[in-house]
């Protein structure tokens, strides 16, 4: 009997199948997986197919060629990146070419030669104010994290604290940091705190408002089965509703780390004894364009590695979420 | 695996505070006490600020030990409404409704509810989905996942413990709901349109499934549904019901022995007691929907 019913299921040995054999039953899922890059559950994670799923793949039939995989998954990775890399390229030869024309003032636009060697001449200076901006970005988005989990949850749990919290919330936001900054430097001083408030200020609205909208969307249904099961409230919480509410949570992370930065150099900007802000401010007073466009380059780079890291971190902790965008269901 | 489910059944009785009843005296039926007993049961929800809704009206029903109970409706007659009630999700407006007897401790965490929707949590692989009921009532995972894998192999879905519910076609995803609800179970299912949503091949797959576990578990099941043929090839007595506010028209058992088959919905008898119910269904009584 069971076998008829294994037969009403075909989709699942598809599944493991388009990973791994030489002729997957359905080649889209599979080069969508590649294209990710990333391992992906159940058979990315490590720990393997059952030898009974193995066995079944090869009853069917099929090869199983995982360094084949592999080669694509690289080759995956090549082009995703490529057309942006190729993108960049070409503007810095316009750049290039419009720096470089005759009656080019190199002070108002030095060429990208210019700004490399700053780069590289600046170099111990550059990273020893990055460090600096690091560090700020990252005590003020771990405060704005633990906050924005925190009072989501206050929020989530009592309907008399979000009407407290959650419109003072949203006006908060309409207050612009450029009026804010001065203030809290003038309040906490030139140093570290400073700085890891503006973070803060900037953080922690898209995270918590992710988190609450995250735990709003549980699906009632799924709810009432767990209250038939006799789950109480904090059971809810935690193995339904905050797990529901994981992949909301890393959109707001996403926006927040890529805002974190630009708070960092914001607060440094208005008044600081380093970082990469306090950095440009200086060469500014000097004119000195390409070290300020060397500064530019590499707080770019440090906010794109930072959102590689949070898109990583988000990809090991919800192997599930983004398993299921791939097959496409 | 028989063992497992009916020591599985012991654990569940013993959480479960029954009072007077004695746990042998279930499944003697006949003239023992009914595992549940919905006497009287009426159920208004308020719309707007004076407007009422009936759904409910003066429903009585009963579920014996070890039987399988249908309960056909046209839709909107409040099927859902009453398993939810019978679940304890909310409370009758009027009437009793009783689990061995108690009416009054909640039936939440006592009885298995079976959605429409599988509602696996996809975070979850398909075994630790089936294990969910289990640990909201703290049973340790080792044990939990153990008694899972047995129920696996007789369900038909070895092999996929591992796989997440995206990767199994909304058959198997059922099949791992039902798994989940039978863990959780305790003595009584309830089954709201569990194949509902499910095309017509799968459904009919699904039909000849339960009713062979059935066979084998003989766990007691309330079974909500709109398919006549559903009705009368799972169930041992099935009630049929009005349309808002829902009450019981008929009442019938099924003249058909086990093991069943689909085959056996072509008998004459099983013929005529489908005309019969669905004469019940269709009847309009003006009068009848007016009045309340």
């Amino acid at each position: 009997m069971s076998d008829t019913l294994r037969d009403t299921a075909p989709e699942t040995t598809s599944e493991t199948t388009a990973l791994r054999s030489a002729a997957p039953p359905s080649p889209m899922g599979a080069r969508r997986r590649s294209w990710s890059g990333f391992p992906l559950s159940p058979w990315g994670t490590g720990r393997g197919v059952s030898s009974q799923r193995q066995s079944e793949a090869d009853a069917a039939g099929i090869v199983s060629t995982p360094p084949r995989g592999r080669l694509r998954r690289i080759g995956g990775l090549l082009a995703v990146g490529l057309p942006a890399l190729v993108t960049l390229a070409l503007l810095i030869a316009v750049w290039q070419w419009f720096a470089s024309r005759p009656g080019a003032d190199p002070q108002v636009l030095p060429t990208p030669g210019a700004v490399w060697h700053a780069l590289t001449s600046q170099r111990a200076l550059l990273w020893k104010n990055t460090v600096i901006t690091l560090r700020e970005t990252v005590v003020g988005f771990t405060a704005a994290f633990v906050a924005g989990v925190f009072f989501a949850t206050l929020i989530d749990f009592s309907p008399l604290l979000r009407r407290a919290i959650y419109p003072l919330l949203i006006s908060s936001q309409t207050i612009p940091i450029i009026t804010i900054a001065p203030l809290v430097v003038f309040w906490f001083g030139f140093g570290i705190v400073s700085k890891a408030i503006v973070v803060l200020l900037v953080c922690f609205f898209p995270i918590s408002v992710a988190l609450v909208d995250g735990l709003r969307s549980a699906d009632p249904e799924l709810i009432k089965l767990y209250r038939a099961f006799g789950a109480g409230r904090w059971r809810l919480f935690w193995s339904v509703r905050l797990p529901g509410a994981l992949p909301t949570l890393f959109s707001g992370v996403r926006i927040a780390i890529t805002y974190s930065v630009v708070g960092a150099i914001f607060g440094e900007y208005v008044g600081a004894t380093g970082g990469l802000g306090w950095y440009i401010e200086q060469k500014q007073h000097d004119f000195q364009t390409p070290a300020i466009i060397a500064a530019i380059v590499v707080t770019a780079l440090l906010s794109v590695a930072l959102f590689l890291l949070t898109a990583l971190v988000e990809r090991l902790a919800l192997p599930w979420y983004h398993g299921r965008r791939g097959a496409g269901r | 695996m028989r063992s497992a489910t009916t020591q599985s059944k012991r654990e569940d009785s013993s959480m479960s505070e029954r009072q007077a009843t004695d746990a042998t005296e279930r499944f003697v039926g006949g003239g023992s006490l009914p595992l549940l007993d919905v006497r009287d049961v009426t159920m208004r929800y308020r719309q707007g600020r004076d407007a009422t809704i009936t759904a409910l009206a003066d429903l009585s029903l009963h579920v014996n030990a070890g039987e399988f109970v249908a309960l056909v409706g046209p839709s909107g007659c409040g099927k859902s409404t009453l398993l939810s009630l019978v679940a304890g999700f909310e409370t009758p407006s009027a009437g009793t409704i009783a689990l061995n007897g108690d009416t009054t401790t909640t039936r939440l965490g006592r009885v298995g509810y079976m959605p429409q929707r599988d509602l696996l949590l996809p975070w979850r692989r398909a075994l630790d989905n089936a294990i969910a009921g289990l640990q909201v009532k703290r049973v340790p995972r080792g044990e939990a996942r153990e008694r899972a894998r047995a129920l696996f192999a007789e369900f038909g879905l070895a092999g996929f413990e591992r796989s997440y519910p995206p990767a199994l076609s909304g058959g198997m995803r059922q099949r791992v709901s039902f798994a989940r609800t039978v863990l959780a179970g305790g003595d009584l299912l309830l089954l709201d349109e569990p194949f509902g949503a499910l095309d017509a091949l799968t459904r009919a797959d699904l039909q000849r499934w339960l009713l062979a576990i059935w066979e084998r578990l003989h766990t007691t099941c309330l079974l909500v549904t709109h398919d006549v043929d559903e009705a009368l090839l799972l169930s041992d007595r099935f009630y049929a019901l009005s349309p808002r506010p829902g009450h019981v028209r008929l009442e019938r058992s099924v003249p058909l022995p086990r093991p069943r088959d689909a085959g056996m919905l072509a008998r004459p008898e099983v013929a005529a007691l489908k005309a019969e119910m669905l004469a019940a269904l269709m009847e309009r009584s003006l009068s009848e929907g007016a009045a309340r």
